[in-house]
């Protein structure tokens, strides 16, 4: 607390940089791009989900007034794309899914783009389609890559610690449930949106929402066989991402083929029903988990298995259990592990990254074990927590060095706020038709950067101009979490002048320095740290002249508020702008600016998945009360209560922002999302029947800000971004189950679900 | 979108002849909230959109002796929460219409356009029809005729709009003293929802007696119309009503309804919210009724 006055920008509330500029609808989006000749670009979707392609007959459309390019798989590179190389941007000799590209036209407006869309004749020979995993998976099942022998993605993570079989036997208690979660979507308020332009020389300039310029910059030039000092990628504003931009996608490539056809700029922005049914979802999980203890409470073991509905072709959603095993292995102390995964194709729609990146789904098994097993204990569930909660300086079985750890203060904290003591269990012995009750859950997530890559760094440079006004060049990219407004506040104190005097450029790949991408949470950390030592470069120079100046050692001097001064003569001060001006104009005058990379001390995790993959760890706990109508089934929330380790708040305002806005998709996925997903075909592909929560569904949150002050974060900042979203459905889970006295296993708890249960329960009961 | 012949007459006869003009086969466009997402489907493909916003003897709230609460079709959601007329004497008429959509389309949506459009689980019909409301409809000749609001509908988007035919008014008598009315309607979040299930009641109750004179109940999104439960009426008319006979009027609800499954809700689900839902509605409209003035127009 102390320390936190002497900061002028850390700590403060400033309003996000460009929150007029999106509130009044003048920022300009990808979809809003209007380039001279620019044309639009459409895809046409397979009919099947599985299927040969024996013919894709396009003269018609062609001939169409106002089409100007059409393309087929016979247009494009033999190249493919994603993480396993098995998706070809469109598709030639197979269809996999519904929401595979077959073919794609560009037009000088929409209707026309259509109208030709509908011109092209395909003919397909059906396969037989296999849409459930586990189907998938026997014998005989229909086989949707060659390569792939069971429809097993040949990603595959396994992970064991000490001696699972020991510990099981030695245990007093062991439960072993089946879990079963559902697709899920980001719900960007902007779909998915991109403008493709080449030159005249032959170099391309991408406008793109990715939330990987760099990688994405690679990948496509791998993928269109050019190299990749001609591809430039320009992000404009972002409606969103939370993981749905973390991969180059065929809509991308397309675009770009498209528009290197017609010899003109090309548009491709999805509506909102192919938002919904062709970018990659959270993927749905089976859990099998077992989880034993003694009968003081101390963890024995966790023993668990999941299988993944990969769906058709693999971009990052099949990677995702390397962070969802980090719940399983790291979350409370449990010192036997097993840990495996199935990750199976189907004709599905394939899955992505989304926010949590699986440790939403981990999360959701372990925390709600934890309760199971309390019940079983006959334990306190808070209590069995603070037993086996994690500590400072502890090295989990994965190896992540736990450094700061707040987790004991958020899970008391939680409780009081809940007041746990007297609203555990009562709504039990209630009679109504409303039933009460309290649940929490935790979470442990990346907070230092995450190297998933072979290098976690991002770039900075930091220039001031002689009036004093800085810019800040980043790496990363605000994707709507404000994160442009953090880093101009870390570069502000750094530089002792204000926020508001700081512009951030980083939108573009011909300009900015790298970075590996806005993910895991990393952003304020990793390019708050490189803004951090960058700015500190600059001020070093300020300072060398003003000492000169002021004829005072450089390390007497200060600068605060715009001006420096002589610590011991605060009043004798020199404004920054003009330091530089006497520096600058002079002979062998001297521009004021610096850059710095800052890649975190940390490893990769070797192939057994243990190393230290992150420079800091961040904790958190979430409540929920609720209340539960058991004639109808419907839950309400109505409260919930977040605490959590944030390091340092650099910006309280927007970390509570994000930590809200994170706890309403958590609310989602408890309670109210999924997409229905039958034979391959999203049933429910718009707002109105995949139900988001609406402001009136948040219920009133209580934040609390645990400041561990991490010595490695910027200002002792660590990541939080993913972490409302990470806890919710379990905190919300378990008090379901407390109000009801019974245990659910899916989700989300949709009224019908739970109804039923309540009838199941009552039924017994008679 | 297709492209298609927009016209936007400023009166009703203009709007008449150009529905005349092209015979049936133009589009009426009010606030626009369920036509433009389904043009944007393509779900409909008109040549001609007439837009009748601009009308402006469509746009009114009345309250007359004769005929009770004038409503012109083009009255909107927002407009029926903010009118101090319908506050004092038609409170229901504000209750359901704050359960309607959000804010937002509120401002856009018209009574005659969510009647018109017919869609099952539309909010405004199950309660329109227990307050007995008739609707008055006018021919592209100018002729007009009037039609009980349960008569109205026939199918899902189906009504009884002759070709060309604009919905004009919608007629809502007065309450009788001691009824109660309610509008319950279930749905999975607090706003911008289509209704799983939405139960009107009307219960009128004797003076002293407090025996049941007069039952209508309503249920919305459980058949291909908003459907009358004249079994479940009959249960609990001439009774003094007991919490079995409520137990039992909802149960034949239950049974009367023929709703679908969907991406809402089972069949099955809805079956058993009819239940539910009807005994919470038939309860609260007759709480009100008990606690209604003993006075006013019989
Ligand atoms: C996000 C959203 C949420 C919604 N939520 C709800 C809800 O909670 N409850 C609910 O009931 N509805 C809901 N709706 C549906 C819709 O808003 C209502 O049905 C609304 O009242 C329609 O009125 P409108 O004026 O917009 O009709 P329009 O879209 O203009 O017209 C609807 C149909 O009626 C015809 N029509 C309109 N006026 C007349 C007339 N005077 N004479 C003859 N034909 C006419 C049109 O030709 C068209 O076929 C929602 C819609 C949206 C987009």
């Amino acid at each position: 607390m102390s320390d936190k006055k002497k900061y002028t920008n850390i700590g403060r509330s400033v309003p996000k940089l460009d929150a007029v500029e999106k509130a009044t609808g003048k920022a300009v989006y990808p979809q809003d791009t209007n380039l001279p000749g620019m044309l639009y670009g459409k895809i046409l979707w397979s009919k099947h989900p599985h299927a040969e392609i024996l013919k894709v007959d396009t003269t018609e459309a062609q001939k169409l007034p106002g089409v100007k390019a059409v393309i087929t798989a016979k247009d494009m590179p033999p190249t493919k794309l994603g993480f396993a190389q098995d998706n070809p941007p469109l598709k030639g000799d197979k269809v996999r899914s519904l929401r595979d590209e077959v073919a794609a036209v560009a037009a000088v407006d929409e209707d026309t783009a259509e109208k030709a869309l509908e011109m092209i004749k395909v003919k397909y020979k059906p396969l037989p389609p296999v849409f459930d995993p586990e189907e998938a998976m026997k014998e005989g099942a229909p086989q949707i890559h060659a390569e792939a022998k069971g429809n097993r993605n040949k990603l595959h993570y396994a992970f064991e610690y000490g001696d699972v079989d020991a510990a099981r036997a030695a245990s007093d208690v062991v439960v072993k449930h089946r879990f079963k979660l559902p697709w899920v979507k980001h719900c960007c308020l902007a779909p998915y949106s991109c403008v493709a332009r080449w030159d005249e020389s032959g170099k391309l300039t991408m406008y793109s929402p990715t939330q990987i310029p760099f990688l994405y910059q690679r990948d496509l030039a791998n993928i269109l066989q050019m190299p990749s000092s001609k591809i430039r990628v320009i992000q404009p504003t972002i409606g969103g991402a939370f993981g749905s931009k973390l991969d180059l996608y065929p809509n991308e490539v397309i675009c770009a083929v498209l528009a290197k056809k017609a010899g003109q700029p090309v548009l491709l922005t999805y509506t909102r029903e192919e938002e919904f049914k062709c970018t990659p979802s959270r993927q749905p999980v089976i859990a099998d988990i077992e989880m034993g203890a003694k009968k003081d409470g101390t963890l024995t073991f966790r023993d668990v298995f999941f299988i993944l509905d990969n769906g058709a072709y693999t971009s990052w959603g099949a990677t995702i259990p390397y962070v969802l095993m980090n719940s399983v292995t790291s979350l409370y102390k449990c010192q036997n592990i097993r840990f495996d995964t199935a990750i199976i194709y189907t004709n599905n729609m394939y899955s992505g990254a989304m926010r949590g990146y699986g440790n939403p789904q981990g999360t959701f098994v372990v925390e709600r074990m934890m309760d199971i097993l309390a019940e079983k204990l006959g334990l306190d569930a808070l209590e069995l927590r603070l037993k086996n909660c994690n500590q400072p300086n502890e090295v989990t079985p994965q190896g992540f060095k736990v450094t700061t750890c707040g987790l004991r203060e958020c899970l008391e904290t939680v409780a009081q706020r809940l007041d746990w003591k007297n609203k555990r269990n009562k709504g039990q012995k209630e009679t109504g038709t409303l039933r009460r009750g309290v649940g929490l859950a935790s979470y442990i997530h990346v907070g230092g950067g995450a190297r998933v890559y072979r290098s976690d760094g991002c770039g900075a440079i930091v220039k001031v101009d002689d009036f004093g006004h800085v810019t800040l060049i980043t790496g990363s990219t605000e994707i709507g979490t404000g994160t442009e407004t953090v880093l101009a506040q870390i570069t502000a104190e750094e530089l002792g002048v204000h926020a508001e005097d700081v512009t951030v450029v980083n939108d573009d790949s011909a300009i900015k320095p790298w970075d590996v991408g806005i993910h895991a949470s990393r952003t304020t950390f990793i390019a708050g740290n490189a803004a951090r030592e960058a700015a500190a470069k600059v001020k070093a120079e300020i300072l060398k002249t003003a000492s000169e100046l002021l004829e005072e050692p450089e390390n007497k001097l200060e600068i605060n508020d715009r001006k420096v001064y002589p610590k011991k003569n605060p009043e004798k001060t020199l404004e920054i702008g003009k330091v530089i001006r006497k520096a600058h104009f002079r002979q062998h005058g001297q521009a004021f600016m610096a850059e710095a990379f800052y890649d975190p001390p940390t490893e990769m995790e070797d192939e057994d998945y243990r190393g230290n993959i992150s420079v800091t760890y961040g904790f958190g706990t979430q409540g929920a009360e609720v209340e539960v109508d058991t004639e109808t089934g419907q839950v309400r929330v109505l409260k919930m209560v977040i605490a959590n380790d944030v390091g340092r708040a650099i910006n309280p305002m927007l970390l509570e922002a994000q930590l809200e806005g994170g706890l309403s998709m958590g609310v989602g996925y408890a309670l109210l999302e999924k997409l229905v997903v039958e034979k391959g075909e999203v049933l429910n592909p718009s707002f109105l029947d995949y139900k988001m929560p609406t402001v009136k569904d948040m219920p009133p949150v209580e934040i609390v800000l645990i400041e561990t002050d991490d010595p490695g974060g910027p200002y002792g900042a660590k990541g939080i971004a993913e972490s409302g979203t990470i806890p919710t459905a379990a905190a919300i889970g378990n008090a379901v189950a407390n109000a009801l006295g019974l245990h659910l296993f899916e989700l989300p708890m949709q009224p019908e679900v739970v109804l039923k249960a309540v009838k199941a329960k009552l039924a017994k009961r008679d | 979108m297709k492209d298609f012949e927009y016209h936007s007459p400023a009166t009703l006869e203009e709007a008449c002849q150009l529905l005349k003009k092209y015979d049936g086969q133009a589009k009426v466009l009010a606030g626009g909230t369920d036509l433009i997402p389904g043009l944007y489907r393509r779900e409909i493909v008109p040549e001609q959109v007439i837009n009748i916003k601009g009308i402006p003897s469509l746009n009114f709230i009345a309250n007359e002796e004769s005929k009770g609460l004038v409503l012109g079709s083009l009255v909107t959601f927002n407009e029926i929460i903010s009118s101090p007329i319908i506050e004092e004497h038609y409170p229901i008429l504000k209750e359901v219409a704050e359960k309607i959509a959000s804010h937002q389309v509120r401002n856009l949506a018209t009574i005659g356009g969510n009647l018109c459009n017919a869609a099952p689980s539309a909010d405004s019909a199950p309660i329109l029809i227990a307050l007995d409301s008739t609707v008055a409809l006018i021919e592209p000749g100018g002729k007009e005729r009037t039609l009980p609001l349960e008569k109205f509908f026939i199918g899902p988007g189906e009504t009884a709009l002759a070709p060309g035919e604009i919905l004009i008014q919608v007629h809502i008598p007065l309450l009788k003293p001691r009824t109660g009315v309610s509008y319950l309607k279930q749905t999975s979040r607090q706003a911008l929802e289509i209704a799983v299930v939405g139960v009107a009641a009307l219960v009128r109750l004797e003076k002293k007696t407090e025996k049941c004179s007069l039952v209508r109940l309503v249920i919305g999104a459980c058949a291909s119309t908003p459907l009358r439960i004249p079994a479940a009426e009959k249960i609990l008319v001439g009774k003094k009503i007991g919490s079995q006979d409520i137990e039992a009027a909802a149960k034949a609800a239950s049974e009367a309804v023929k709703p679908i499954t969907d991406v809402r809700a089972s069949k099955l689900y809805r079956k058993e919210m009819v239940r539910v839902q009807c005994k919470r509605s038939l309860e609260e409209a007759i709480s009100r009724a008990k606690s209604s003035p003993e006075t006013g127009m019989e």
